[in-house]
């Protein structure tokens, strides 16, 4: 998207926005729409359970509409939207701390990870051995993910899964350049944890 | 880096996941050694199928789920508050019981202060001619205009502006009354 074009869009919004802040509720449906797709999926990243990603979206929605009247609008609404998406699923970590650790997960020869549709199996077919060490890598990688502090895991997705650049993090996380290194730093240490013995 | 060692996992790990908005220089040895080659390979195909899994996952669900995520979403938004409606404050409690919840042994012992000076002063003048003590019958029309949502807090309002007319009565009230503030 062009600068313009994204300049275009915040005016665009910004008008929607000022309908809903006068009481034209409906109005508010173009953000849902428009954006419910990209928190859904950065919300089942930083999860992994479908469950709780649709909850939490639907949530963080309906948090960003009670608290319009908040919003500046000195950033993008979707940046906006996605700071509120980081504070649910830290919120939901928080609210839910695991009864059972990952490393008894990982004990498990049996587990492979966090079931995903068929469609998406990680077995690329090449051959057995590498179906097998990618499935396995796949569940490390999940599993260290999960393993992170909330704010380790969004500053990672965020750079590696949606592919951002340090200084669009830094502008949603509002972290600075070096705590954001410094996060993902520690998050590929902890992932080379869990790959260990991978060589 | 000496060229015949094998890149560490740290290594390898900071190949596919580097902190930095670019991969760092290319290890010389990394170049030449397909064991090495193969490591960053097995970790950076597993990272590619792993994104691919999770954003398929998402981005192919079929429309309707959309359709009715949305809809139970504006549903949610629809029940809230109007959004340039004051949030209301949320509480079991009166705001002046909430006081007492904060600091509840001085709020006890001014009360029972209170009490006390009461009952001592409407002895020592009960054998007085000067007028009764204006005492604690306070109707909650008095208070302040009813509201349904008062209606919980009245009684609870009607002992403490007992109190405090009470003490407004006494001259010494003045030292529990600041106290309690």
């Amino acid at each position: 998207m062009s600068v313009d074009e994204r300049a275009a869009k915040r005016e665009f919004e910004s008008e929607i926005l000022t309908r809903v802040v006068a009481g034209d509720v409906d109005a508010f449906e173009y953000f849902v729409v428009t954006y419910q797709k990209r928190i859904t999926r950065f919300v089942y990243t930083l999860l992994r359970d479908p469950a709780d990603a649709d909850g939490i979206t639907q949530d963080v929605f309906v948090k960003a509409f009670r608290a319009l009247p908040e919003f500046q609008g000195q950033s993008a609404f979707e940046t906006w939207l996605t700071r509120i998406a980081i504070n649910a699923v830290r919120d939901h970590i928080r609210r839910r701390k695991p009864v059972v650790s990952f490393s008894d997960l990982r004990a498990d020869p049996d587990d492979d990870g966090p079931e995903l549709p068929a469609a998406f199996d990680p077995a690329d077919g090449t051959s057995p051995e590498r179906d097998l060490l990618s499935r396995d890598i796949r569940r490390r990688i999940a599993e260290a993910l999960v393993a992170l502090s909330p704010r380790q895991r969004a500053v990672f997705v965020m750079k590696h899964y949606e592919e951002k650049s340090i200084a669009e993090i830094k502008v949603v996380t509002g972290l600075d350049e070096g705590t954001i290194k410094s996060h993902l730093f520690r998050a590929a240490r902890k992932l080379r944890e869990r790959l260990e013995d991978l060589r | 880096m000496n060229p015949t060692r094998h890149l560490t996992p740290d290594e390898i790990v900071e190949r596919v996941f580097p902190a930095d908005d670019r991969a760092g220089a290319m290890p010389e040895h990394l170049a030449t050694c397909a064991d090495c080659q193969e490591s960053v390979a097995a970790l950076h195909d597993a990272w590619l199928l792993d994104r691919g899994a999770v954003s398929g996952a998402v981005d192919d669900l079929p429309s309707g789920f959309w359709e009715a995520q949305a809809a139970a979403t504006m549903a949610g938004v629809r029940a809230g508050a109007p959004v340039d409606a004051p949030v209301p404050e949320v509480g079991v409690f009166p705001s002046r019981m909430r006081g007492i919840l904060r600091h509840p042994a001085l709020a006890f012992s001014s009360l029972a202060a209170a009490l006390l000076l009461v009952g001592g002063l409407s002895l020592l003048r009960s054998g007085s001619t000067a007028p009764p003590v204006q005492t604690a019958t306070v109707t909650t029309s008095e208070v302040r205009e009813v509201t349904p949502a008062a209606v919980n807090d009245a009684s609870d309002d009607e002992l403490l502006v007992s109190v405090d007319r009470a003490l407004e009565d006494s001259s010494l009230a003045g030292l529990v009354v600041e106290e309690t503030l």
